[in-house]
């Protein structure tokens, strides 16, 4: 077998290059790619350096004023400060929780597996401003379910409740609400596809069905839970869904002002001062920071190795 | 190899060709002038579902024009957004648009560079027939930017009924109403004497004695000033009134104010002109219920000692804008002036055009049951249009969003509202920072009182 | 199981239905016990505040504040409310849920016949620049939508597809995230030696694909349902950027509109006019947008396969 492949390889190297005819299956996706993908990030470069504020932009004419003023304010720290705070707690909640729902619910196949699944993913399903409207009447104390646990704090109103020490508890608490659901799915659907015969030798060599969720499950769907991992990290950064909600849901102050994440805050730009300009500046900066966390979960972890040999 | 080259060059001739585009845009008009006039073009107007069928008027009304009127409904809270984007292709503007009552403020800057100059067409006799105060966001120096649609005004709500039944008598300064709650507060203590929504009711108190905390001043300048004194003394009225209990602020639709009010222990609710018919009415009383018919009362917001007549803020209050790329800006200077002087008697919130306003009270007081008094509520309505100081309190700074996290902080107990001004005007100066103004921050006698 | 348990017995004797028990679940009564706990905490976690939407339609608008938080009001509310949310400009709530069925279904079908060729080819297609398509994907897949925004108004307004049902489509069809499961799937799910055989013995990628890619596409087929049909069905931002009128709109957008200018989540006293749509009419029509998603996540989990069945790869 070893030296077949090797034959084949050798021979490849030889040959001219060749048209795959495989390359037909990508050809729809670059050019999507190239509309949906590139050109707006190359334009979203182009606006970085560009002047904005004046009715109609001036491109290029900016030179790097956008950039030298976005890192010399104060509230870049400010806000990405706010959304470290978010994801030091999201990431490793979120990451181990869905994991570990996902291969406890694995760990018998019953008929309850299924309806669990689809409710821990109905709010997931659910859409912002519905999210909103739960999340009002979750957080008051006299009319949410939850209101006994509320009350307990002391809190009458929601305002009582959401403050700026137990903020960040709450946020995860609602993103872990939403997204988990999709998650533990995602997990099932890769369980499913672990071959019966390595659960059987592992029943054989005698792990219960803890130790083998534990040591065979998990190392086999680790290629999801990274790209999990991924996910969250850009969730993280890129925070905007759940600070807009509790800014929504509270009538009554919010301690969640207009610009306190970055997305926030480039969102403020583009929708109130029209600043494409800086509003580029932040989602590059948000781009490239969130390319360094993902090499290196790349790198680290081989995702993106196959065994595949190459021309 | 072949393939990226073909990419490359893909790529370069689409960027090339947005570039090129954008920055040539053969239908973009001039920057800061208007479109040339055609008698005869079509306009398009954005309104929201609520006012579909009062538009359609104008088409019976005026079968001509009509005819030229085109109505989009939508979500009007996006306009702001939108120009932009337009502005950024060259096209796609609204001639005419239904705004929320911060419009002008929000989008009266050269990015946006949208709005037209209703003054040469709008019959200056019924502009001056807007209720004083009203269109004070509209004009910027000579050029008329707005009609107001409705007003919102702030007015003393009362349980009447309780009121009588104790022999209390309505205050008419802010002094007075201390000394009601303190002594009713001896006497029944169960009873809650005023009642007020959280952020809002801080900011009426500010704007009751001339509290200049937000003003645009000039091109792009905005006075912030929320540390004046007329600000710290208000303040520290409101927080003795909230340390002693007189003076509940809360969210009013929470289940925490609805208690309160169903078991009729309350008394005042300072609030806007529209809170009677769509809170008080409808979430905390039903309509129904024949123990709420002549149960409220309506009065004019206090006054402090030594002022003429009270000072009010509002709390809503629509505005229709036009836009300066319109084509035939004289059609759409009538519909709008149609929709805020015409139909507007028909509409469910007090008109800002008085004459309508008139004849909105005359159809809807008598039909409003739960009022103790329809005529004197009609009068105090009419009377409290004129009172609202709208000169420095109105600008491009969301003062709402900004004042959120402080106000995080005093229901934690961390600041009072005396010591929550410093804070505020601290975040009201970056804030204005954000959206590119300078912020000047003293003063205020040197502009003429409204 | 730490042991291996004798078959199951047809008998009902308690003893025969412990090991029916055991051998079904396989677990012990502890941790089965444990592991029903932790669930049920979940399910009170997730379940909840969803039981409450589902209930809240049912309550009358004073009756949210009165009525326990789950209890059930009456059928005539929810009739009621239905009704009001009809009235709203001439029951626009109809045509928005329409829109949504039809873009999704069109924006689905392109992702899917974009999605699944390209994920299978970054996973198992050696061509040079395979690298370089995969590093772009995850790149592009970072970068925050807001950059994004003007470029494609521009794009799309001079493709001429502003506030037409093809500006929300369209943009649908490029999905790295889809991509990216498409990918990974792949690449666990096709071992090394059966593609490297086959390509030994001659076959194309294009045959491979055909005869055994797309076979094996089914559970990916069935995740990226749910995943793209909840994000489809959800978008919010572009048909609220990209659509201008009421009309076009989807059903999310609507009940954003709708939120916003009745004054359901907060007061908006302009809005107060002919039609009040109040929280439990916000309630049961948030109810309407969530049920599709969960029945095609219902129909979806359906066509996850558990590997031993899913055919004749494993194992030659």
């Amino acid at each position: 077998m070893q030296e077949a492949v090797a034959k084949v390889s050798k021979s490849a190297k030889r040959r001219p290059f060749q048209f795959n005819s495989a390359i037909l299956l990508g050809i729809p996706y670059i050019a999507f790619m190239v509309i949906f993908g590139i050109v707006p990030m190359i334009l979203a470069i182009i606006f970085s350096f560009s002047k904005y504020g004046n009715y109609q932009p001036e491109y290029f004419a900016a030179g790097l004023s956008n950039y030298i003023a976005i890192l010399t304010d104060p509230q870049l720290l400010i806000s990405f400060g706010n959304i470290l705070k978010f994801g030091a707690i999201m990431l490793p909640v979120s990451f181990i929780g869905a994991l570990a729902i996902a291969l406890i619910l694995d760990l018998a196949d019953d008929r309850f597996g299924g309806f669990m699944r689809t409710v821990y993913f109905i709010p997931g399903a659910i859409t912002l401003p519905a999210v909103a409207l739960i999340a009002i009447f979750m957080f008051d104390p006299g009319i949410s379910p939850f209101g006994f646990l509320l009350k307990l704090t002391g809190a009458k109103i929601a305002g009582d409740i959401l403050n700026n020490k137990t903020l960040i508890y709450f946020m995860v608490l609602l993103r872990f609400f939403a997204s988990s659901g999709g998650w533990i799915a995602v997990f099932y659907g890769a369980l499913t596809g672990i071959n019966r015969e390595v659960i059987e030798a592992g029943m054989i060599d005698g792990c219960n069905p803890w130790q083998m969720a534990y040591y065979i499950k998990r190392p086999l769907i680790m290629g999801y839970a990274l790209f999990m991992l991924i996910n969250l990290t850009i969730q993280s950064l890129q925070l905007f869904a759940e600070p807009f909600i509790i800014q929504t849901s509270l009538r009554t102050g919010s301690p969640i002002d207009p610009y306190w994440s970055p997305n926030m805050w480039s969102a403020f730009l583009t929708i109130r001062t029209g600043d494409f300009g800086k509003s580029a500046v932040i989602s590059l900066i948000m781009l490239l920071i969130s390319l360094v966390a993902a090499v290196f979960i790349v790198t680290r972890t081989g995702m993106f190795k196959t065994d595949v040999v190459r021309n | 190899m072949f393939k990226k080259s073909v990419f490359s060059v893909l790529n370069a001739l689409i960027i090339l060709t947005f570039v090129l585009s954008a920055c040539s845009s053969p239908a973009a008009p001039q920057e800061g002038g208007a479109a040339p006039a055609d008698a005869n073009a079509p306009i398009e107007v954005w309104i929201d579902a609520a006012r579909e069928e009062s538009a359609g008027k104008f088409v019976d009304a005026y079968p001509d024009k009509g005819k030229l009127v085109s109505l989009t409904t939508t979500d009007y809270g996006q306009l702001p957004q939108k120009i932009l984007f337009w502005n950024n292709v060259g096209s796609g503007w609204p001639d005419a648009s239904f705004g929320g009552p911060q419009i002008v403020p929000l989008i009266n800057d050269a990015a946006h560079d949208y709005l037209g100059d209703l003054a040469p067409y709008v019959d200056p006799n019924i502009v001056k027939d807007f209720a004083p105060g009203s269109l004070q966001n509209c004009w910027d120096g000579t050029k008329l930017y707005c009609l107001r649609n409705d007003l919102a005004h702030f007015v003393l709500w009362y349980n009447a009924t309780k009121a009588n039944e104790l022999g209390i008598e309505i205050p008419e300064t802010y002094e007075d109403l201390q000394a009601t709650c303190a002594s009713l507060k001896q006497s029944n203590p169960e009873i809650q004497c005023a009642l007020g929504q959280q952020d809002v009711s801080f900011f009426n108190i500010l704007v009751s004695n001339q509290c200049p905390f937000q003003q645009i001043i000039g091109a792009g300048e905005l006075r912030i000033n929320a540390t004046h004194e007329n600000c710290i003394k208000a303040a520290q009225w409101l927080d003795q009134m909230s340390q002693d209990g007189y003076y509940k602020l809360t969210d009013m639709f929470g289940t925490d104010a609805s208690d309160i009010v169903k078991s009729d222990n309350w008394l005042f609710i300072p609030s806007s002109s529209w809170f009677g018919d769509y809170v008080i009415k409808g979430t905390y009383y039903d309509a129904a219920d024949p123990n709420f018919e002549g149960k409220i009362g309506v009065a004019p917001m206090p006054k402090w000692e030594g002022q003429e007549h009270p000072w009010v803020f509002w709390w809503g209050g629509a505005a229709w804008v036009m836009s300066r790329h319109t084509q035939n800006p004289q059609l759409t200077a009538d519909f709008l002036t149609y929709m805020t002087t015409d139909v507007i008697k028909e509409q469910g919130t007090y008109p800002a055009y008085m004459p309508a306003a008139d004849e909105w009270l005359k159809s809807r007081m008598p039909t409003l049951t739960y009022l103790e008094d329809t005529t004197k509520a009609g009068e105090v309505l009419k009377s409290e249009a004129g009172h609202m100081w709208t000169m420095a309190t109105e600008g491009p700074v969301d003062i709402g969003a900004i004042f959120g996290p402080i106000l995080t902080k005093i229901n934690a107990g961390e600041l009072n509202y005396e010591a929550a001004l410093a804070e505020w005007q601290a975040a009201l100066v970056d804030g204005a920072g954000k959206l590119g103004y300078t912020p000047v921050t003293t003063g205020l006698d040197d502009f003429p009182s409204q | 199981m730490a042991q291996i348990f004798p078959s199951p017995r047809r008998s009902s004797s308690l003893k025969n239905a412990y090991t029916n028990w055991r051998y079904r679940t396989g677990l012990d009564p502890v941790s089965y016990l444990f592991r029903l706990g932790i669930l049920l905490f979940f399910v009170i976690f997730f379940g909840v505040p969803i039981l409450w939407l589902f209930i809240t339609p049912s309550k009358a608008h004073k009756e949210l504040t009165e009525l326990p938080p789950l209890a059930f009001g009456s059928f005539t509310n929810v009739v009621d409310s239905w009704n009001r949310l009809m009235d709203y400009n001439n029951g626009i709530v109809l045509t928005w849920a329409w829109n949504s069925v039809w873009y999704v279904a069109f924006a689905l079908t392109l992702c899917l016949i974009i999605t699944i060729p390209a994920g299978y080819l970054l996973a198992n297609v050696n061509i040079r620049g395979r690298k370089l398509l995969l590093w772009a994907t995850l790149i592009l897949m970072l970068l925050p939508s807001d950059a994004a925004v003007l470029p494609m108004y521009m794009e799309l307004y001079l493709m001429r597809l502003i506030n037409t049902p093809w500006a929300v489509i369209l943009p649908a069809g490029f999905a790295p995230f889809a991509v990216y499961l498409t990918y990974t799937y792949y690449r666990t799910v096709m071992p090394r030696d059966l593609v490297d055989a086959a390509k030994v013995d001659g076959c194309s990628d294009l045959t491979m694909f055909w005869h055994i890619g797309l076979p094996l596409a089914q559970s990916i087929i069935a995740m990226l349902l749910f995943t793209q049909f909840a994000t489809l069905w959800n978008g919010f931002f572009a048909a609220s950027i990209f659509l201008e009128s009421d009309r076009l709109k989807t059903l999310p957008v609507g009940v954003w509109v709708m939120a916003q200018q009745t004054g359901a989540l907060n007061p908006n006293p302009s809005a107060y006019g002919k039609v009040l749509l109040l929280r439990p009419d916000m309630a049961t029509i948030s109810v309407i947008t969530v049920l599709p998603v969960i029945i095609i996540f219902l129909i979806s989990q359906r066509f996850i396969v558990r590997a031993a069945t899913a055919g004749a790869i494993q194992g030659e």
